[in-house]
């Protein structure tokens, strides 16, 4: 079975318009099978693309808007009584969906985040001694605001390194900006968006992706990117090896979109910014440019 | 501070470790000390093994005031080589009670590399430091098991090998410390020496019996190199203490009047090297007259060639002696002929008697005569002489008949005095043993001997041996064959076993080579050596400036080789991509460092249209080669990176 994305981006950019380059990360990281982060200032379309993506990929889809009163049953579920049984019945929470979209992940308490995070990374919940799996494929795409904004409770890095990527989109350029005001309702649009891809073809494509060939060369310089991370005096936390991990995965699935069977180092540097970005902790903000995954790629060398 | 992990395995190489740098001392301290040591870590390795609770505070304390205690008790001081060695000997096993921090585990490793130097307070032989060398790495195993190291190097294996390269990278620093540090003259620790370590050996009084007591020790005296004509066995008298006087059971050195010895004219030079192991004494041992005299030596009127201070270190000296039976011809003077006829003034009147029967012919004859006497008469040659009774030379001429170097020698002078003719007694070693493996003679205590020096008015100082006229063998092949094998010390009888020999020539010569070339690197040998490199080097100042670069280069070096770790071996794609790039970068397409190879194609594609075609078609080559699985094509590479010419425009 032969499964191409192209119909997906292709849709996708009709609704986000003129943000080809981040569209095609959030597919990247969908295909590498990671969480994404979206962090950008409110109404650029951060939700109109996560629901994009779930429509166009035929996912069953729930929001959970973050707030800082939310509590982790709100994530989760509760055990609630139930008369005729005469027991207590489990109603699932929004988590049991196959795509997610945690809004405004930085405005809720650390317990809240964590309960999300917990399902992230161990793709199964346990609630009331009961342990109960998520559905496949599990996809959470996470918006926040700037961290400098009020009202935020900034994640750790530890919860960070659990997004393989974070992205942001921008605001859109003049032309997109006039045909997304002369355009349809994107509510409107989205309603009526079509499947592109079945869950077994989604599954296949994943499968695909992380068949590509890399090659020695190229571990290499992912190595030498890694390296150059944790020794520079200008952060104080290297990349973990779990984001070598990620970063590879991601690399992988940018080339299969390409129509390639192989990895280039230039795919490693497309997918690095959005993976390093918010792993990297600048040690002296002073001394470093805006772009610090942009830096370590200039002062590595391509062996 | 560094909470340590509970890693049992480190204790117990903590403990070897520190029993390796114990052990050398074993042997020199009290017996209590030695136990004391293994039982404390004996009982470490136990409680380790069996989890026991820790030992409290105060046991701790007591058991270590009570070893001080114990030390002051034996030494009465806490200082000095031997009960300062003790003490630390007895406190760092505590250590191992008390290992709570990384620091504590460093304090316990440096004070067991200070109790490993210590024992060359004590011994610098060969085998010590090889057993340093390997005390030493066991204790660099230990260190690898400490401090952050820890969880990088939990397999035994890769400790051993991280040891091992530690080991390697220091010996380029080591050489280079050993070869330009300044030397002091003289040991740099100026311990006094322990009272009860005297070194027997020949002094300038022999009693009868004396010589026979040296005969059972095979301790080295003195190593010979000849430098051209080896001289044969039976010529080799190593000269050693004069001895004039006689109160008929001793014989004495008097002191002397100042004479100027003659020097010895027109003789036919031998040379030799000779390397004399540390003695109380200052005899040289030099073989006839020497020619010249050695460095701070000086020659008495008797010809006894003494050094200016005794020999407390190894000392190498080169000496030319000329070779005969005879010294250097000089007119007796009035002290020699009242000191070399002089008798007690009674006693031995049986040999007073037969002298006197001799009186009246010439020196030469009553020499003779008396030699014949021992050969007729009857004499044996005995390490177990009987004792003798006050008539010291009597009981022997005429009683017991058998007697050692010494009783011959005694009782010769003895005669040829009582008739008449100036003699004195001559004690040094004769003889040796040849080491062909090192090509050197050795002389040890067993070669001791005594002979006697008549003065013939034409010839001057002669020397006669008495024992030849007895046991011919005892000079031509050596005192194993002189004695019957019963009498023979254990030591000498081994020598027969040829393996035994072997070993024992090998290790001697391994250890003389030791000596030589490490031990012996003192002030001169450094400064001979440094001047030879270069005259600039060949002061304190040069040596200092000389070892501060080397030491700097030599760190250069290694810290290169630690940090830059060997590259694998790099890629004929790459390599060809590189040259692509260097005629790329000619006509100013220069690709970034972090320019991936597409990229960069199409770059340069974009600002040279014309090149496009070219640079992509290799490019794709390029990057089948090193990105792809079987796509290669490195012959066709090589032909489209050679035929490519792009010029500027």
């Amino acid at each position: 079975m032969t499964v191409t994305l192209q119909p997906v981006l292709a849709q996708l950019n009709s609704v986000i318009l003129g943000k080809e380059p981040s569209v095609r990360l959030a597919v990247t990281c969908l295909l590498a099978q990671g969480h994404l982060l979206i962090e950008d200032l409110p109404g650029v379309g951060k939700t109109t693309l996560s629901h994009a993506i779930a429509q166009t990929l035929g996912l069953s889809y729930q929001r959970i808007q973050f707030t800082s009163d939310l509590l982790p049953a709100d994530i989760l579920g509760v055990a609630v009584f139930d008369r005729q049984q005469g027991g207590f019945q489990f109603q699932p929470g929004p988590i049991f969906a196959q795509l997610i979209l945690a809004d405004e992940i930085n405005r809720a308490t650390p317990k809240a985040q964590s309960a999300l995070l917990e399902a992230m990374e161990e793709r199964q919940v346990t609630t009331e001694g009961k342990t109960r799996p998520l559905p496949e494929p599990f996809f959470v795409i996470a918006t926040q605001n700037p961290s400098h904004q009020i009202g935020t409770y900034p994640l750790p890095e530890s919860q960070l390194d659990r997004f393989l990527m974070r992205i942001s989109l921008g605001f859109p350029s003049p032309e997109a900006e006039r045909e997304l005001l002369r355009g349809m309702d994107r509510r409107v649009m989205l309603q009526q968006l079509p499947a592109q891809l079945s869950a077994d073809e989604l599954k296949t494509a994943q499968q695909a992706a992380r068949a590509v060939h890399v090659s020695n060369a190229l571990l290499d310089y992912l190595q030498a990117l890694l390296r150059q991370s944790r020794q520079s005096e200008f952060f104080s936390l290297g990349l973990s090896p779990r984001a070598g991990l990620g970063l590879l995965h991601a690399a992988q699935a940018w080339a299969w979109l390409d129509g390639r069977d192989h990895v280039l180092p230039e795919d490693v540097q497309s997918v690095f910014p959005a993976i390093a970005g918010h792993r990297l902790m600048v040690a002296d903000a002073g001394k470093m440019s805006a772009q610090p995954a942009g830096w370590i790629l200039e002062q590595t060398p391509i062996p | 501070m560094t909470r340590l992990p509970a890693l049992t395995h480190q204790r117990y190489w903590l403990s070897a470790a520190l029993l390796a740098c114990a052990a050398p001392h074993f042997a020199r301290m009290p017996l209590w000390i030695s136990l004391f040591v293994l039982l404390l870590l004996g009982w470490n390795v136990l409680q380790t093994a069996a989890r026991l609770p820790a030992m409290p505070r105060w046991l701790l304390w007591g058991i270590a005031l009570a070893a001080a205690a114990g030390v002051l008790a034996q030494f009465h001081t806490i200082t000095g080589r031997l009960a300062g060695t003790a003490l630390l000997l007895t406190l760092a096993p505590l250590k191992l009670f008390e290992l709570k921090t990384v620091r504590d585990e460093v304090v316990l490793l440096l004070s067991s590399t200070f109790l490993l130097l210590s024992q060359f307070l004590f011994s610098e032989s060969m085998g010590s430091a090889a057993w340093a060398i390997f005390a030493f790495w066991l204790l660099l195993l230990a260190w690898t098991g400490c401090q952050e190291f820890a969880s990088l190097a939990r397999h035994p294996r890769q400790r051993v090998r991280w040891a091992g390269r530690l080991m390697l990278q220091a010996l380029p620093l080591m050489l280079l410390l050993f070869v330009l540090f300044p030397r002091i003259p003289g040991p740099i620790w100026g311990l006094p020496p322990d009272k009860n370590s005297s070194i027997s050996g020949l002094s300038d009084h022999m009693t009868i019996g004396n010589i026979a007591d040296l005969i059972l020790s095979d301790a080295a005296v003195f190593r010979v190199q000849f430098h051209g004509s080896i001289p044969p066995l039976q010529q080799m008298y190593w000269r050693g203490p004069v001895l004039w006087d006689f109160d008929g059971r001793s014989w004495t050195a008097p002191p002397l009047p100042s004479m100027r010895p003659a020097l010895p004219q027109n003789a036919q030079p031998l040379r030799y090297t000779t390397t004399l192991e540390p003695q109380e004494s200052r005899w040289l041992f030099a073989m006839g007259a020497p020619l010249a005299l050695p460095p701070d030596s000086r020659l008495t009127g008797d010809y006894q060639l003494l050094y200016s201070k005794p020999l407390k270190q190894r000392t190498r000296l080169e000496i030319s002696s000329a070779v005969g039976d005879t010294l250097p011809f000089a007119p007796l003077s009035d002290w020699e002929e009242q000191h070399a006829l002089a008798l007690p003034q009674d006693g031995n009147l049986l040999a007073r008697q037969l002298a006197a029967s001799w009186k009246g012919s010439s020196p030469r004859r009553i020499v003779a005569r008396a030699l014949n006497f021992f050969a007729t008469q009857g004499f044996s040659y005995t390490l177990t002489p009987p004792r003798l009774g006050p008539d010291t030379v009597d009981d022997f001429l005429f009683r017991s008949k058998q007697g050692f170097c010494e009783h011959y020698a005694s009782a010769f002078v003895f005669l040829m005095r009582a008739a008449g003719v100036p003699a004195r007694i001559v004690t040094g070693y004769q003889g040796g043993e040849y080491n062909p493996l090192g090509q050197y003679w050795l002389i040890r205590q067993s070669d001791a001997h005594a002979w006697a020096e008549v003065y013939f008015p034409d010839q001057g100082w002669t020397r006669v041996d008495p024992t030849s006229a007895v046991a011919l063998e005892r000079l031509t092949a050596g005192i194993g064959h002189a004695v019957p094998a019963s009498q023979l010390p254990a030591v000498l009888t081994e020598l027969d076993s040829s393996w035994l020999k072997r070993s024992r020539l090998t290790w001697d010569m391994l250890n003389t080579r030791w000596n030589q070339w490490i031990l012996g690197y003192d002030q001169n040998r450094q400064l001979d050596l440094l001047k030879r490199l270069h005259p600039m080097l060949a002061s304190w100042q040069g040596m200092i400036a000389a070892l501060t670069v080397a030491l700097m280069l030599t760190t250069l070096v290694l810290a290169r080789q630690i940090l830059h770790r060997p590259r694998p071996p790099e890629d004929p794609a790459q390599r060809l991509y590189r040259t692509f790039c260097r005629k790329l970068s000619a006509i100013k397409l220069e690709r970034r460092a972090g320019e991936g190879p597409a990229d960069f194609a199409a770059r340069a594609g974009r600002l040279r249209p014309d090149l496009a075609a070219d640079i992509q078609a290799i490019t794709s080559l390029y990057i089948g080669l090193r990105y792809r699985t079987g796509a290669g094509d490195l012959p066709t590479l090589r032909q489209r990176i050679r035929t490519f010419r792009p010029r500027a425009i």
